[in-house]
């Protein structure tokens, strides 16, 4: 009896504090990601938080974000204040962060979470605002990368607009093209490699492929995964009929795993491929997402060497390219729309975007007599592409031509997606998606890095699909398509 | 102990195992006592290879060519190894503190039989050990209702009890301070703080360093605490920063999509032999501190199962 | 020595202190408030740190919304749908399931069987020693890896294994054997995991035998010297029998805990679990923080830690009934 009393005495000692703490909780997170503070000149400045991907925070923030604040402040009446997360917690507190409904404004997103958090109603619906607060980007951006990331015709995040497109190049050794006087524009078709390859393996004794365990993994790029997040299944960029497909059965896919294989076994692929995490620097032949001038502003010198590169294949624009790097607007957010403008003015105003992009004048760089940024040191690690576009940010000093124009280019020439703009609602089948997915991550790495013969494994891993219900999935996709297609004409 | 294993040792001296044997024993023993010191040698012998012997040889025992780069590495940012450490040592000490008084005092009371809330004190107990809110309720608490975000108590509070260590102060309470002792205690008018505090404590070193032990390498070793709550690069710990490198790199490695703007930042990630660097200053304090306390962390550990 | 006297102090009172619990019908007089005094703070500490986040247990049963004006974690989590048992549905239907449940099962019955061999033989043969010194110079090296956390043993296990750089495959082409591909061999796992977790835990395992194998009575030893019994049978009639309780009780509460698993032995030796081992070194634990990581919602993962909970929960209360019946002081409960 006793022992009764003192429990309920506990239990409602509980319930007290539980929501005593509720009630806090509610209180402090009400006022929002914004604080207002009365600017010096008697206009009201609000603070916004962004929070975005990188190394951590910088070692010099306070005294940048000083000279930040100070600019943004004038010009629009906002101050900011940045979380930057480490590359590797960037799941784990980005997760929190948003179901917790922790305080935020700004948010850097790419497309694995976007949909999810929408349905979750994370985001603000900025359909109606990005007209009115963002006319500098409006202007820059093409159209139609606001319809990539509308969902149901709604935009929840404004698009990073950068080398949105996918264009793939081929990343050969120069030293290597010129000693045996390679023609590697003939060379882009994987099976038109295994010749030469087979010549270097036997001659520098060394992988002309090498790879980590997702191997080869390019050869996707030309399907459209219309938001399904799992490699095996997409549309064709160029299939006029839209069609859904098992890319793993589709004949282009199936006659590179054919290659990868015969590479395989001929030694040409790194015969570790399938466990490593983790790269190489040096390779002799690889294919990388990028553009022309890259070869000289970035993977030579990363690698150490003088580079050659082939354009393979189209460059593909699709919803999914152009939702790898996003920036959304909390649903908690007071000032949407000074959020915008914010961002507007990160996209269009070079002196801003330099500060984000190549960090405190006169200390991370300074500007040269003929207008380019001199990096002063390598300490600035906030990623640029996740901030804003790239074509407004001053050109680097050392850099001869302007890779800016070069992506600019490419972006215009972009074939778009046959399915350019749907986005697939997975709300019916998400638990087979998600089965379906895992049963192909578990041969992902074997399958990419020709471990495994495709004529054995292919079929072996559509029967485990079809048990777990690949059919559905694969329907479901097809109808939400046909009446995607329906609508557009 | 002493006098009796003494005592035993000379009335069995003809009970003793044949000298073949007992070399045959040391062998053995040599051999898994090596496996186990091995890594911390492989380790710290991979962070003073150079990377260029690491790419063409792989990992070697005897480095073909040394390398202090690493070390080197670290000493050029040793401000900010320096005060991870420091926040590692701080935190550390200070959380295993807390822990020992937060535990003892807990096992302490639940030890008394005579205690009117035993039985509501033990389900209380039991049930964390089995029954969490999960990560994100946690994470709110400690957040939002706290407001602990970006301090050193986000470290330490959340680790700083646990029911597998009550459990074991219980027990050895139980079995070590009678209560006959107490009564006495009780009646020359010590309170149970006092009795706590002053008697029952000082006969209580072996439990106090089990229990300060797994305290201690919890904080040392956490990193998950540091990767929820910590963001500020003055409050990281070593542990957190040798774990933010690993994930970075993993994370990295795992999303080739973000293009070619994103690959760039790969390049900036710790060498190898620098990770194994760092792995080294986290390993060498455990492995120099442990052999001095293991003579109480044993009989704490032990006294709760052996009995006579 | 004091520590025994007190110890067998404690033994002769057990008997007084089990009449008290019979009359515990007695009033709450200042000596418990006085413990409760001086317990307030670690109950306070479980107020807040362990049973305040116990409202995280609704997620399970829940569609997890946000709904829309900025309120708290608490408040949308009450808002949202109930869902019922969807939430475990999905675990249950998920093709995961019953690998997990095998795998996280399996597992620690080798490990309790394998540990618990090496902890007792290595015992017996370190309690024979002649040069006691050495002795405890070999526990101390077989302790290290108890304190080395898994974050540091996997860097280790990696500069071993990597099939190109590795030492062993090293030593393996060295010998004229071909490579072993490890992080994709899944064969292989068990097996290491197995002996990784006897490394880890051995030097622990024995020392706690050590201890129970000195408190033996060295008396009968030498009874069984005189009736001319060798040292094999010594062994099997005297030590044996006498660590029999400590072993029961060691196997029990293993036993307890079979539906958990070391997360950082099964995740980051594995180096993240790449996918070709997916199937052999996934257990709960990992399924779980994978699930955490991902954009799953969060009300299946908390589905998922939950029946989790509740099966640990069974086997620690079987486990503790078993304890009780073979040594009341022992109980957890």
């Amino acid at each position: 009896m006793k022992l009764g009393r003192w429990l309920a005495a506990g239990i409602a000692s509980l319930l007290v504090l539980g929501t005593l703490a509720g009630c806090g909780n509610s209180g402090n997170s009400a006022s929002g990601g914004g604080k207002q503070a009365d600017a010096g000149d008697g206009g009201e400045v609000v603070t916004l938080k962004w929070v975005t991907i990188g190394n951590g925070m910088p070692d010099n923030y306070d005294s940048w974000v000083g000279k930040v604040n100070e600019y943004v402040g004038e010009k629009i009446g906002v101050n900011i204040e940045m979380e930057v997360i480490p590359w590797g917690s960037w799941d784990d507190r980005r997760n929190i962060i948003i179901s917790t409904n922790e305080p935020y404004d700004i948010i850097f997103g790419t497309g694995k979470n976007y949909v999810p958090d929408i349905t979750l109603g994370a985001y603000c619906d900025i359909t109606d605002m990005v007209g009115e607060n963002m006319p500098g980007l409006n202007e820059m951006m093409p159209e139609k990368y606001w319809t990539a990331v509308a969902v149901n015709d709604r935009i929840y995040g404004v698009p990073t607009y950068k080398d949105n497109a996918i264009s793939n190049y081929a990343i050969w050794d120069k030293e290597l093209v010129q000693e045996y006087n390679l023609d590697i524009a003939s060379l882009v078709e994987l099976d038109s490699l295994t010749e030469p390859f087979e010549k270097l393996k036997a001659e520098k004794n060394d992988y002309p492929v090498y790879v980590k365990n997702d191997g080869v993994y390019y050869i996707f790029d030309v399907y459209d995964q219309i938001g399904s997040g799992t490699q095996i299944l997409g549309v064709r960029y160029d299939d006029k009929d839209a069609r859904v497909c098992f890319t793993l059965e589709e004949p282009d896919i199936y006659a590179a795993l054919e290659t990868f294989h015969e590479w395989y076994e001929k030694g040409i692929i790194n015969p570790d491929a399938a466990t490593l995490t983790e790269g190489r620097v040096y390779n002799m032949w690889r294919v990388a997402q990028g553009w022309e001038s890259a070869g000289v502003t970035s993977w030579g010198p990363q690698m150490g060497k003088d580079v050659a590169v082939q354009k393979v294949g189209d460059t593909i624009l699709s919803s999914e390219t152009v939702r790898g790097s996003m920036n959304m607007i909390s649903t908690n957010s007071k000032y949407p729309e000074k959020c915008l403008q914010f961002l507007d003015l990160v996209n269009t105003d070079t002196k801003l975007r330099d500060m984000f992009y190549y960090g405190e004048e006169g200390v991370d760089f300074e500007y040269t007599e003929d207008g380019k940024a001199h990096k002063i040191n390598n300490d600035w690690e906030m990623p640029g592409y996740t901030q804003g576009t790239f074509f407004t940010v001053t050109q680097v000093d050392t850099d001869e031509l302007n890779q800016w124009e070069e992506i600019k280019e490419l972006n215009d020439k972009a074939v778009d997606s046959a399915v350019f703009g749907f986005t697939f609602d997975t709300s019916q089948i998400a638990d087979k998606l998600s089965n379906c997915n895992e049963i192909w991550l578990r041969y992902r790495s074997e399958v990419m890095t020709g471990v495994q013969d495709p004529a054995q494994c292919v079929p072996q891993i559509k029967e485990e699909l079809m048990k777990a219900g690949w059919q559905d999935v694969i329907d479901e996709a097809q109808r939400q398509v046909d009446e995607f297609m329906a609508n557009k004409k | 102990m002493k006098k009796r294993q003494k005592e035993a040792d000379s009335s069995s001296t003809m009970n003793q195992i044949k000298p073949s044997t007992n070399v045959l024993i040391n062998i053995l023993f040599l051999i898994l006592g090596l496996t186990c010191i091995f890594p911390l040698l492989f380790v710290f012998s991979i962070s003073i290879t150079s990377e260029e012997a690491l790419r063409m040889n792989g990992y070697q025992i005897i480095p073909p060519e040394f390398s202090a780069a690493a070390y080197q590495f670290l000493w050029n940012e040793r401000g900010m190894i320096l005060n991870a450490a420091f926040m590692s040592v701080f935190i550390t000490v200070f959380g295993t503190v807390i822990t020992v008084a937060l535990t003892t005092s807990m096992g302490y009371v639940v030890s008394r039989s005579s205690f009117k809330l035993k039985k509501l004190y033990t389900w209380l107990i039991f049930i964390p050990m089995v029954f969490n809110g999960g990560m994100l309720s946690s994470y709110v608490v400690v957040n939002n209702i706290l407001g602990l975000r970006n301090t050193i108590w986000a470290l330490i509070l959340p680790l700083a009890c646990s029911s597998f260590s009550v459990t074991i102060c219980r027990t050895f309470f139980r079995t070590t301070i009678p209560d006959s002792i107490v009564e006495s205690a009780k009646i020359d008018g010590a309170g149970q703080f006092r009795i706590w505090a002053q008697i029952v404590l000082p006969i209580s070193k072996p439990v106090m360093a089990t229990i300060g032990m797994f305290a201690a390498f919890g904080y040392w070793n956490d990193w998950f605490q540091a990767s929820l709550y910590i963001d500020d690069k003055k409050l990281q710990t070593l542990q957190s920063m040798l774990n933010n490198i690993r994930a970075s790199i993993e994370y990295l490695a795992n999303n080739p999509y973000g293009g070619l703007s994103m690959q760039q930042y790969k390049s900036s990630m710790p060498t190898e032999s620098v990770r194994m660097a760092i792995a080294i200053i986290i390993i060498v304090p455990i492995a120099c501190t442990y052999p001095f306390f293991q003579k109480y962390f044993i009989s704490g550990l032990t006294v709760g199962s052996v009995k006579e | 020595m004091s520590m025994k006297t007190t110890l067998k102090k404690g033994g002769s009172e057990k008997g007084n202190a089990r009449g008290k619990r019979k009359s515990l019908r007695k009033k709450w007089n200042r000596d418990d408030t006085e413990l409760f005094m001086l317990s307030a703070p670690t109950l306070l500490w479980y107020l807040i740190f362990a049973y305040l986040p116990m409202f995280g247990i609704i997620i399970a049963f829940k569609v997890y919304k946000l709904a829309p004006g900025g309120h708290s974690f608490i408040y949308n989590l009450l808002h949202s749908e109930w869902a019922g048992f969807g939430n475990f549905k999905y675990f249950f239907v998920s093709n995961s399931f019953a690998m997990l449940l095998k795998n996280t099962i399996l597992y620690n019955i080798a490990f309790i069987i394998i540990s618990a061999s090496v902890a007792v033989g290595g015992a017996l043969l370190l309690s024979n020693m002649r040069n006691k010194g050495g002795s405890r110079v070999y526990q101390t090296m077989m302790f290290l890896p108890y304190f080395m956390s898994w974050v540091v043993v996997s860097y280790f296990v990696y500069a071993l294994l990597t099939p190109e750089r590795g030492y062993l495959n090293g030593i393996i082409t060295a010998l004229g054997g071909d490579p072993v591909m490890w992080y994709q061999e899944s064969k292989y796992w068990p097996f290491i995991l197995v002996f990784l977790n006897t490394w880890k835990g051995m030097g622990y395992g024995m020392v706690i035998y050590l201890a129970s194998i000195t408190g033996v009575d060295r008396t009968l030893y030498e009874a069984a010297v005189m009736d001319g019994a060798t040292k094999l049978q010594q062994e099997r009639y005297i030590t044996l029998p006498s660590i029999k309780p400590v072993f029961v009780m060691m196997l029990i509460l293993d036993c307890g805990k079979i539906f958990n698993s070391d997360f950082g032995l099964f995740y980051q030796t594995t180096g993240g679990i790449p996918q070709s081992l997916y199937t052999t070194v996934s257990t709960f634990d990992t399924y779980i923080y994978q699930a955490l990581k991902s954009s799953s919602p969060i009300g299946q993962t908390a589905a998922a830690s939950f029946f989790q909970a509740i099966c640990s929960c069974a086997t620690i209360l079987l486990a503790n009934w078993v304890v009780s019946k073979i040594d009341n002081e022992n109980r957890i409960i």
